[in-house]
C-alpha cells in the first residue's frame, strides 16, 4: 500500500531510486528542502538520496525546487488543498496509507489565526510502520487479571511512542472480555485513517476519532461512545491533563504519552509534576531510541 | 407519386438538417445545466464535507449526460499538467473560461476556493441564460426551417 502511494505523491525519478535499490521496511523518512536536496532516514540515520541511492555528499543528491515541493503536496492533498487546509495550517498532511507529510513555510496570518502557509521551504515525508507486538512486555503489565492500568508512555522523539500506542491498541482488541477503546488521534498519526478507514492496524475494538482536540474527543467520546479505555498521544498542556482527569472521573482507564526522557525529566516539565503528585497514572514505561527504536528502558 | 416521394425525401433530409442543429443548441444547454450543477456541488462541498474533488467528482460524474463527462475525465487525467480540454458542444471563445475553471479547482484554502467557485458561478449563470435564450429562439425553428427547406428544395428540383 504504501508503495503505491509513495509512487503516487513522489516524482517518477525519486520513486524509481527508492523502488530499486531501497528496502521500504528501512526507509523511515523523505526528506524535500526547497533549494536544497533530497535526503532520507534510511535504517535509522540520514543520507542524501541521489540517482545511485544513498549518497554522503549533497553534489550527488536529487535537487529541490518550490515547484516539486508544491507538486508533491498537490498529489498528497489529491489536488484538494482546500480539503486540508486545516491540517496544513498545523504543519501537516495525513496520506492514505497513514504516510504523514509534514509542511514547513511561510504562515498567511488572517488577524490572529493562521489563514494559510504558503512558498513550502521543506516537507517531511514520514512512512509509518507498524511492529506488531513491540508493545506486548508493556501490555502485559497494563493488563493484568482482567484490570487496565491508568499508563503514561514517556519517550523522547523519535523512539516509536506512537508505533507503541498502536501496537497497545491493538493487542486489546484481542483480550476478552471486550475492552471498547477510544483512540484519540489528534494528527491522524495513530490510526491514520483516510476517508474513515484506519490505514494501519489498531484493533477490532477501537473507536477513532481524529483531527480534533484532546479536549473535544475526550468529553463527546466519552458521552458518545462509552469507552472502557482511551488511549491518545503526546499530552502537552495542562488541557490535556483535564481531559485526562475528566476521563477518570468518569471512570474511564487513559493510555496516553508524553515527550520526556524520563521520569526525572517529566518533574521538570512546568505543570506535568502534577501527574506524579497527585497520581494520575499507575503505571510508567519509558521508551529510548538508543540502542534501537522502541527500546522499553524501564517500566516502573 | 414520384413527385410527393422527392418533396418527401427532401422534406424528411432538410428535417434531419434542422434537428441537428437543434440538437447541437440542446447540447449546449444541457452542458451548462449540468456545469451549473456541479458548481453548486463543489461549492456545498467546500462549504460543509470538504471531500477531495475525485470523490466530488466520481459522485457527480453518474448524473451527467452531456459532454461535460468529457470535460470531468479529462480534468482528471490530466491534473498534474496544464489543463487543455477539448472543444465539444463549446465555442471557441467559451472554451478558455471553462478550462480556467478546472484549472483552479484545489489550489486554495477552502475561503479563496468558495469566493473563485462563487465568481465562477455568476459567470456561468449568465452563460446559461444566453444559451438558454439562443435555444428557446432558434431551437425549434430549426427543426421547422429545415422541413420548410426541404420542401423547397425538393420543389425547385422537381
Amino acid at each position: 500500500m504504501q508503495n503505491s502511494i509513495l509512487h503516487k505523491i513522489l516524482p517518477q525519478s525519486i520513486y524509481g531510486v527508492i523502488d530499486r535499490l531501497l528496502n521500504e521496511d528501512k526507509l523511515y523518512e523523505i526528506r524535500l528542502r526547497s533549494g536544497g536536496v533530497v535526503s532520507c532516514n534510511y535504517g535509522g540515520k540520514y543520507s542524501f538520496l541521489g540517482a545511485s541511492g544513498l549518497v554522503d555528499c549533497p553534489n550527488l543528491a536529487f535537487d529541490c525546487n518550490q515547484g516539486l515541493l508544491q507538486s508533491v503536496i498537490m498529489q498528497a492533498c489529491d489536488h484538494s488543498i482546500y480539503a486540508s487546509t486545516k491540517q496544513i495550517n498545523n504543519g501537516y498532511v495525513s496520506v492514505q496509507g497513514g504516510i504523514r507529510i509534514g509542511v514547513s513555510g511561510e504562515v498567511v496570518w488572517d488577524g490572529s489565526k493562521i489563514r494559510a502557509i504558503k512558498n513550502f521551504s521543506a516537507i517531511n515525508i514520514r512512512v509509518p510502520h507498524e511492529v506488531v507486538d513491540c508493545a506486548l512486555s508493556g501490555f502485559n503489565h497494563i493488563y493484568t487479571n482482567k484490570k487496565i492500568l491508568n499508563t503514561l508512555i514517556i519517550s523522547p522523539p523519535g523512539a516509536g511512542k506512537t508505533t507503541y500506542l498502536r501496537d497497545l491498541a491493538r493487542l486489546f482488541g484481542l483480550v476478552r472480555p471486550i475492552v471498547n477503546t477510544l483512540l484519540v488521534d489528534e494528527r491522524s498519526e495513530i490510526a491514520a485513517c483516510y476517508s474513515g478507514v484506519p490505514q494501519l492496524q489498531v484493533g477490532a475494538s477501537t473507536d477513532i476519532i481524529s483531527n480534533c482536540t484532546k479536549a473535544y474527543a475526550f468529553e463527546q467520546g466519552i458521552r458518545a461512545m462509552r469507552p472502557d479505555l482511551i488511549i491518545t498521544d503526546e499530552i502537552a498542556t495542562i488541557e490535556d491533563i483535564k481531559a485526562i482527569a475528566y476521563a477518570q472521573s468518569a471512570g474511564v482507564k487513559v493510555i496516553a504519552s508524553i515527550h520526556a526522557y524520563d521520569i526525572h525529566d517529566l518533574t521538570h516539565k512546568v505543570g506535568f509534576g502534577l501527574i506524579l503528585d497527585n497520581k494520575v497514572f499507575d503505571k510508567y514505561i519509558v521508551l529510548s531510541n538508543i540502542n534501537r527504536v522502541g527500546t522499553v528502558v524501564d517500566i516502573i | 407519386m414520384n413527385f410527393v416521394f422527392i418533396i418527401f425525401l427532401t422534406a424528411i433530409c432538410g428535417s434531419m438538417i434542422g434537428l441537428y442543429f437543434y440538437n447541437r443548441q440542446k447540447a449546449r444547454l444541457d452542458y451548462y445545466y449540468e456545469l451549473m450543477g456541479l458548481v453548486n456541488s463543489i461549492i456545498s462541498d467546500v462549504r460543509f464535507k470538504q471531500d477531495k474533488l475525485n470523490i466530488v467528482f466520481s459522485n457527480y460524474l453518474p448524473t451527467c449526460k452531456s459532454a461535460l463527462t468529457n470535460h470531468i475525465t479529462q480534468y482528471l487525467e490530466q491534473q498534474n499538467t496544464n489543463l487543455i480540454l477539448s472543444k465539444h458542444v463549446l465555442k471557441k471563445t467559451e472554451l478558455p473560461r471553462i478550462e480556467r475553471f478546472f484549472s483552479s479547482l484545489g489550489h486554495t484554502d477552502s475561503g479563496t476556493q468558495l469566493l473563485e467557485l462563487e465568481g465562477y458561478k455568476q459567470e456561468f449563470e449568465q452563460d446559461l441564460k444566453r444559451v438558454k435564450a439562443h435555444h428557446d429562439k432558434y431551437g425549434t425553428t430549426s427543426i421547422k426551417l429545415g422541413f420548410a427547406l426541404g420542401i423547397g428544395l425538393g420543389i425547385m428540383f422537381i
